[in-house]
């Protein structure tokens, strides 16, 4: 049903693309939200998500990728919006943490400590953890929505998961303080 | 492993207990109305094939695929000279054929078929497929080579082996006035003495080839790194990363080139050239507002680029809505705006010139007002505050009247980047006056 949606869209049916798109705007507005935190860049970045969806359809090869075709303009519109805020502002301090340390940042389970942790992660780590945690997508499926390796995902997923560590070791040592990005968010 | 494990889960647990959130209606209607007027794009090069791609791999691989084509078939792998002292050419940018079987095994490394791009270091080639890839996010300032991990260099690696036996690294950096054989000399790693001068991507360098299969290679203001570590402890290696491996490797090095274009969205437009390293993106390029910066900074936490914006001042600069300030023409009206702002402290003034036009250098740093002023909103057009302690340097040039700042920020953090700015900057050639 969706590939044919799909193909008639690609052949420039709009009334077949708004039908995949009304099926998929909840989907990648949330994605949006938890990779952007911030309501109206994800709106943003949705709208933007399905323009290029439209725009550029004709050369999706596959229409039975299309779902993960989807994912990946949305990560990129992600990108951009999340360029256009950015400026000089710092989204993350990278800190080194010591063992112990380590041991206790994984044992918080406070939703407010990991909110915070999260938002100080950047837009590109907080994708890879919002397509695999949130989204459920398995490693391949997001190299393919990604369009990366298989091992760059699981290395990016180790980083993302890293620099979380440490951002919520930094929390509670209250040593970084606010960051930047939180101020102006 | 285990801290991994939890941190995941609970990572997996907090979203799974985010309520289900729904797209406003207007998102959906604004995209379809939107896509009233939009075109779809119908071409050969169409976005998808090459979407991970920056516009240098863009072309870089359309000219890859268009050679590899040519090849297929004639393509023989080029053997390194005994020891002639005639360079051995490494044909570039074609990637190189997948070895036969293609599966990696003791006797067979994967093909290096991935294709990876550094921002930190401006250079692209084809790496074995699979590998996984650790990027550089700070600037590389010591003659002592990263080791794995650090982060001056990118690394491509096996992560199927323990950390640190098998890896691809690239790294770079100014020549500072050297010439490239004299870099080569002072950097330092594992002595060696087996040295053959090669060419990679058409400019000249040596490969050096003893535990770690190293090659040197330099542009005209820049040294580059790309090297094989094998761990003495997998003796196996030596057999299957060997020589004639890395030579396919380096076969597919490309040198990204210097950028040049123009920033029109000025009463005077500018020409400027971006270095090819680092590699820098565009942040808002929008009507008398121009950013560069480089991503490679901003994914190691500490953004770094330059701004040019044409500028007016503020009557209230605890209030971003208040009403513009025009200031007198030239430089100094602006130094003389700007150290009226109690918020600011603002030191180190000098003279210097843009394109030959007298202007003004100073160092800005935005101090905490307190609760009237946390952050001082300095120019009418800035959409955002000055932030708190955070080291800026502005050039201020009068452009035929028009007050045009240049700031640069992030220096502190990027060691390399005021060089750079500095580059940028004395390659603008401001449009002449009609």
């Amino acid at each position: 049903m969706q590939t044919d949606l799909v193909d008639r869209a690609q052949h420039g049916d709009r009334e077949a693309f708004g039908v995949l798109a009304g099926g998929a705007v909840d989907r990648l507005y949330a994605t949006a939200r938890h990779i952007l935190r911030d309501a109206e860049l994800a709106e943003d970045a949705t709208q933007e998500a399905l323009v290029r969806a439209w725009r550029d359809l004709p050369a999706l090869r596959d229409a039975e990728r299309f779902d993960a075709w989807l994912y990946r303009l949305l990560v990129n519109a992600c990108n951009d919006v999340g360029r256009r805020r950015r400026r000089w502002r710092a989204e993350i301090t990278v800190v080194s943490t010591e063992p112990s340390e380590l041991d206790r940042a994984t044992e918080l389970a406070d939703r407010d400590e990991l909110e915070r942790g999260l938002r100080r992660l950047t837009d590109a780590q907080r994708s890879v953890l919002v397509l695999n945690f949130y989204r459920g997508l398995s490693p391949t499926e997001m190299a393919d929505a990604l369009d990366i390796p298989v091992g760059t995902v699981k290395s990016r997923l180790h980083y993302a998961i890293d620099a979380l560590r440490a951002a919520l070791a930094a929390d509670e040592r209250s040593v970084t303080g606010t960051t930047q990005g939180e101020r102006t968010a | 492993m285990t801290a991994n494990t939890n941190l995941e889960r609970h990572v997996a647990e907090h979203y799974a207990s985010e309520p289900q959130l729904r797209a406003p209606d207007r998102v959906l209607h604004v995209a379809l109305a939107t896509i009233e007027t939009t075109k779809q794009r119908r071409g050969p090069l169409a976005p998808w094939r090459f979407t991970y791609m920056n516009a240098y791999t863009k072309v870089a691989a359309a000219a890859a695929v268009a050679i590899a084509v040519a090849a297929i078939g004639l393509w023989q792998l080029p053997g390194i000279g005994s020891t002639g002292p005639s360079p051995t050419p490494i044909p570039s940018p074609t990637p190189p054929l997948p070895s036969p079987g293609g599966a990696p095994s003791a006797s067979q490394p994967p093909p290096p078929t991935g294709n990876f791009t550094s921002n930190m270091h401006g250079i692209q080639l084809f790496f074995p497929t699979g590998w996984a890839i650790t990027e550089a996010t700070t600037s590389w300032t010591e003659s002592e080579l990263p080791g794995f991990g650090d982060t001056p260099a990118d690394f491509i690696y096996d992560d199927g082996l323990p950390a640190g036996h098998l890896f691809l690294e690239i790294a770079s950096q100014p020549l500072a006035g050297a010439s490239g054989p004299e870099w080569s000399d002072s950097i330092v790693d594992e002595p060696c003495e087996a040295s053959e001068p090669i060419t990679v991507d058409g400019v000249d360098g040596r490969l050096i080839a003893c535990t770690r299969l190293r090659a040197m290679f330099w542009s005209e203001d820049r040294g580059f790194v790309v090297l094989i570590h094998r761990s003495p402890d997998e003796a196996w290696l030596d057999d299957v990363y060997d020589v004639a491996w890395f030579q396919e490797v380096l076969a597919t090095v490309q040198i990204l080139p210097p950028v040049v274009g123009t920033a029109d969205m000025f009463v005077r437009p500018f020409d400027y050239v971006l270095p090819g390293a680092p590699v820098f993106d565009f942040g808002a390029t929008e009507e008398r507002y121009w950013e560069v910066r480089v991503p490679a900074y901003n994914d190691g936490g500490h953004p770094g680029g330059l701004i040019v914006q044409a500028i007016d001042g503020l009557a209230d600069p605890c209030d971003g809505e208040s009403a513009a300030l025009p200031l007198d023409p030239g430089a100094d009206a602006v130094i003389e705006y700007l150290r009226t702002i109690p918020e600011l402290d603002v030191t180190d003034e000098s003279d210097t010139t843009v394109d030959g036009r007298p202007a003004k250098e100073i160092a800005v740093t935005a101090t905490a007002g307190g609760a009237d002023c946390p952050e001082p909103w300095v120019w009418a057009e800035a959409g955002e505050p000055f932030l708190t302690d955070l080291a800026l340097r502005l050039v201020v040039v009068d452009v035929d009247g028009e007050h045009v700042v240049v700031t640069i920020y992030g220096e502190p953090e990027n060691p390399e980047l005021p060089s750079l700015a500095d580059a940028i900057i004395g390659s603008f050639q401001i449009a002449a006056t009609e």
